[in-house]
Parts: C-alpha cells; structure tokens; sequence
C-alpha cells in the first residue's frame, strides 16, 4: 500500500514541477519516518555519501569541462579535425564529428559539448549554406559523444551508483564511441553527396602545421588523464583533478582566452553545475535506502523473475523503460531514479554491470535528442535560433542512427566488453 | 516595499559571499589533488596522509555553499513540461507549493543536519589520519548547505507572496 501511496506521491509533485532532490528527499523522508528509522541517520548518510573519493571527481570533471567551454580548446580542435577532413563535401559536418569525438576525450559533459561545438560551428555552417536543420542535428547528435567516450559523468554517476569499475567503464565506452562516430560520419557523407553540399576549401601546407601545433596543447590534456588512468599511474579522482588543472593552465595561459580574473567565477561556476548533480545523487541515495530496506527493490526483482524474462528479454524492456523516462527526465535524474531498482535484477540475470552501464548511457544519449525534455535540443535552439520543429527534424536521422547503434551494444556485449576485458582481465 | 529591499539586500550578499568562498575552495582542492599526485612520484617521503581526505572537505563543503544560490535562482532540476501547460494562476499557486515542500525539507534536514553535528562533538569523532580532523566541521557543511537553502526558500516565498498581495492590490 505504501508503495503505491509513494509512486503516485512522486508523479504528483514530478507533474507539479518540484525539483527532482526534492521529490525523493521528500519520499525518502516519509519513507524512513514510516518505517520509524530517526532522521538523524539520513543527515548522517548525506554527509557520509559526500566523504567519498570517487564523487570528487565528478565537479573536477565539470570545472574541466566549464574551462574547456570558455577556453580557445574548441576553436583548435575544430582547425585539427578540419586538417584531416575539411576538403570533403560536407566538410564542415565531418570536422564537427571528429573534433567533437576529441573534445569528448576531455569532457565528460554532452551539454558543454553541444555547446562549445554549437557556438563555434553552428554560424560557419550557416555562412556556407549548410541546411539549418543538417546543421543543428549534426552539432547536437555529435554532442552527445560527451557522456559516452571517456571520461564521461554519467559513466562515472552509474559507477557510484551499482559500485562498478570507474576504469573499466570508461573503457567500455571507447568502441562504441568511436562506431558512433563513424557510423554519423558515414551518414554525413552520403547525406552531403545527395545534397551536394559545398566542397570546403585546401589548406595550405603552412596552414596544416599551424592547426596542428596549435592543437598539442589541448590533445595532451586527454593523453595525460585518460592514459594516467589506464596506466594506473592515477585514480579517477586524481585524473579529475589533474584535467581540471590542465583545463585551466590551457584556457588561461596557451590559448588566452579565460581572463585570470575570471577564474574565481569559472571555478563557483563548475562547482554550483555540480551541486545540482550532488544534491539529486544524496536524495535518490537515501531514497535508494528505503526502498532496499522496504524490499521494493527484491519485490521488483522477483516479480521480472516470476514473468521468466531472459537476459535478452529484460534488457528490451529495460531500453524501453529508460526511452521513455529519458523523454520526460534529464539524464542524471534517469540514472539515478532506474538504476537502483534494476541492479538486482541485472545480477540475477547475470548481465555484467560494465555491459548495462553502456546500455544505459546510450539510452541517456538517446534522451538528450528526444522532446519533449531533450537538453541538446534546447541548448541548439538557443544557439541557433531556430524553431524547435526544425532542430527535431535535424536529429530525427541522427536519433534512428543511435537506436540502431543501441539494439547492437545491447545485444552484442563484447563491444563494449572487448576492450575493458583486454585491459583487465574479466 | 522595505522587507523586499531587506530581501534583496540581504540575497545579494548572500551571492557574493558564496561565490568567493566556492571559488577558494575549489581552487584549493584543485591544487591539493594535482599537488599529491605529482609528490607521490616525485618526493614520497614528503606526501602527507591527509591530501585526499581534505580534498574531500573542500569539495564537499564548496558544493552545499552552492545549494543557497541553486535555489534562489531556481537552478535545480525539475519536470516543468506539465507546469506550462497550466493557466499562469496555477503555475503560481504551485510555484508556493513548491516553496513550500522546499522549506519543509531543508528544515528537516537542518534539524537532522545539527543533531549530527552535535554527535560528532558529542563523540569527539576525528578522522583516520594524522590531521585527526574533528569530524563535525564536515558534517556541518550539511545544516550549512540546506539551511540556507531554507532561508532563501522563505525569502523567495515572501517575495512572491508580497508580490501577488501588490498585484492583487492594484488590479
């Protein structure tokens, strides 16, 4: 009875427009005083959730991220990316895919992605009559490599929140990153060549190297955290640090473009994004709490159970569940809300939790792109200022790419499997 | 007028106030962690045992002095899909709801918030290493963060309230 008088108080207050913390602190208030367990333990394990090593790295990550949005990071990995591919048809939208894969080695935020990839392409692409549906869906499709190549937070979030491997996921996350980005590009070509978009013109030789040089600097940053990390020369938590650190020697003192003076409100900046973050993380903990304790979570597990679901079967209808929360709720929220209540049910099925953490972020991939509440597409209306209509129609093409790139991972683990296991063993 | 110039004035220093601190800290944790990494390969002997647990005060004290700005600022996550499909009354009635289930639970979390605090000074909890950390200053962090947020919560909910009561007036 209880349970139902809680799921129909969370659509209640989600539907009334109370801020996410707030719904399951809410709930796993009443939840502990219905089961007479004193709040003082809740205040205790907020403070104890935020003693940890590993959730340190997550504002870390996003001061790397706010650095690199304002810094001139983006503006040379667009020169490199267009180095290699700027001469095709469509250049413009290849150089997008490819500097934003590079971009996404460094930033594990899709948001800060679309962002800094929107505002420095979207006019240029405009300027040599790009369609401004193309445009917008390959800036706000490309963004979403963010939260799946390393190091990525919604990974990182997934591995607070089951216990898994941070190293093991961000590896994880590498293949199908890269198949994401060649299967866009693919698109992108045959797109253009039908379209006869405009051939961009030869760089010079001279102007080659100068791309090149300038864009050491911001490729080191990317080899120094994610190969400290997998050499084990650092832990999560230090590669963060060591990003943002590098983030800020980069944007302030090579490319010049963060005023010292701005550091202070950059760095409040990063940390108060992250609050935001951390706050959903200790309610839906607590929340998570009860329904452990109320036996919600085994009650669910037995009843996938009872239907005889298989492993293939349950991770369908989980791809469906999460699509359609993923519509409605911002990705961490969707993390943080699901998780919990399947991880028993992904033990029992024997699905590896590195595999389902993959699952799940590319579903979150998919929320991003997908209206009603589809962060990118606000953040490329905004930038571009087109009409929402059109920014849909753009990442419609994009959107069935990424399903089809789902049902693969889904169904075919050793993708994401391959590499971690090479790395470390199963 | 007075009590929302008393409510601005007092928001404002509020902002800076908050930013300043958020932004030592962060840069301080920065410093910290990158700081440990390059001494364990360089100079071992002279890492101290505490760089990683203090990182963890740092950032997780910076993070609950960001929630009072979060929430007058309307910053946190929400579903407001719903919401705009309402007439502009309802959409104020449950903006006042909203403030309210806000200051309801950020006054039970600062009530849990200092009793946890009161324990750890009660107990004498330090920490593991050989800062031996008195443990209460990071837990107060907690009834620091949410209390706040539960004075800008009734700041917001005065200023709407006066808001509605002037434009009731006038119309």
């Amino acid at each position: 009875m209880i349970i139902w008088l809680m799921l129909a108080l969370f659509f209640v207050m989600l539907l009334a427009g109370v801020p996410i913390y707030l719904v399951l602190g809410s709930l796993a208030v009443i939840g502990w005083l219905v089961d007479g367990v004193p709040l003082i333990s809740l205040a205790q394990q907020f403070a104890n959730e935020m003693n940890s090593q590993t959730l340190v790295a997550v504002p870390l990550f996003v001061i790397a991220a706010t650095f690199m949005e304002r810094g001139g990071i983006t503006r040379a990995l667009i020169n490199f990316a267009s180095t290699i591919a700027g001469r095709n048809r469509g250049g413009l939208a290849i150089v997008c895919v490819i500097a934003t894969t590079f971009f996404a080695a460094i930033c594990g935020s899709s948001v800060a992605t679309a962002m800094a990839m929107g505002t420095a392409l979207i006019p240029t692409m405009a300027s040599r009559k790009y369609p401004a549906s193309f445009s917008v869906g390959t800036v706000g499709a490309a963004g979403t490599l963010g939260i799946l190549i390393p190091p990525s937070l919604p990974l990182l979030i997934y591995g607070l929140i089951a216990e898994a491997s941070v190293p093991r996921l961000f590896l994880a996350g590498v293949i199908p990153g890269l198949l994401q980005g060649a299967l866009f590009v693919a698109y992108i070509i045959w797109y253009s060549r039908k379209n006869k978009l405009p051939l961009e013109d030869d760089m010079s030789w001279a102007e080659v190297m100068k791309c090149c040089r300038d864009a050491v600097p911001a490729l080191f940053i990317p080899l120094v955290v994610l190969g400290g990390i997998y050499t084990g020369f650092v832990t999560v938590s230090e590669a963060a640090g060591v990003a943002a650190f590098a983030a800020i020697i980069v944007s302030v003192f090579v490319y010049r473009e963060v005023p010292l003076r701005d550091i202070p409100d950059v760095l409040s900046e990063g940390i108060r994004q992250t609050a935001v973050i951390i706050v959903i993380i200790l309610s839906a903990l607590a929340f998570g709490h009860w329904l452990t304790s109320a036996g919600v979570t085994r009650s669910i597990a037995t009843m996938v159970t009872e239907w005889g679901l298989n492993a293939w079967q349950f991770l369908l209808l989980a791809n469906a569940i999460m699509f359609v929360l993923g519509m409605f709720l911002e990705v961490i929220s969707v993390i943080l809300i699901f998780v919990p209540l399947v991880l028993p049910i992904i033990g029992h099925l024997g699905i590896d939790p590195v595999h389902f953490g993959l699952v799940v972020v590319l579903n979150m991939e998919l929320a991003l792109l997908t209206p009603p509440v589809g962060l990118n597409l606000f953040i490329l209306k905004n930038i571009s200022g087109e009409r929402m209509a059109t920014v849909i129609r753009g990442t419609l093409p994009f959107v069935l790419i990424l399903m089809f790139l789902l049902l693969i991972v889904t169904f075919v683990p050793q993708i994401s499997l391959w590499l971690p296991e090479l790395a470390y063993g199963r | 007028m007075n009590i929302l110039n008393f409510v601005y004035r007092v928001s404002n220093v509020l902002k800076c106030v908050e930013k300043f601190l958020i932004g030592i800290m962060a840069i301080m944790a920065i410093i910290l962690i990158v700081g440990e990494t390059v001494l364990r390969y360089l100079a071992p002997a002279y890492l101290p045992d505490w760089g990683a647990e203090v990182t963890v005060y740092l950032v997780g004290w910076a993070t609950m002095l960001s929630l009072p700005s979060l929430a007058a600022q309307d910053k946190h996550v929400r579903a407001d899909l719903v919401v705009d499909l309402f007439s502009r009354r309802m959409r104020k009635v449950l903006e006042i709801l909203v403030l309210l289930v806000g200051i309801v639970f950020c006054a039970i979390i600062l009530k849990a918030g200092i009793d946890v605090v009161q324990f750890g000074l009660r107990f004498g909890e330090i920490s593991d290493s050989s800062l031996s950390f008195p443990m209460w200053i990071f837990y107060l962090a907690v009834p620091f963060g949410y209390g706040f947020s539960l004075l800008r919560y009734v700041m917001l909910l005065i200023t709407r309230l006066s808001e509605s009561r002037s434009s009731s007036l006038t119309s």
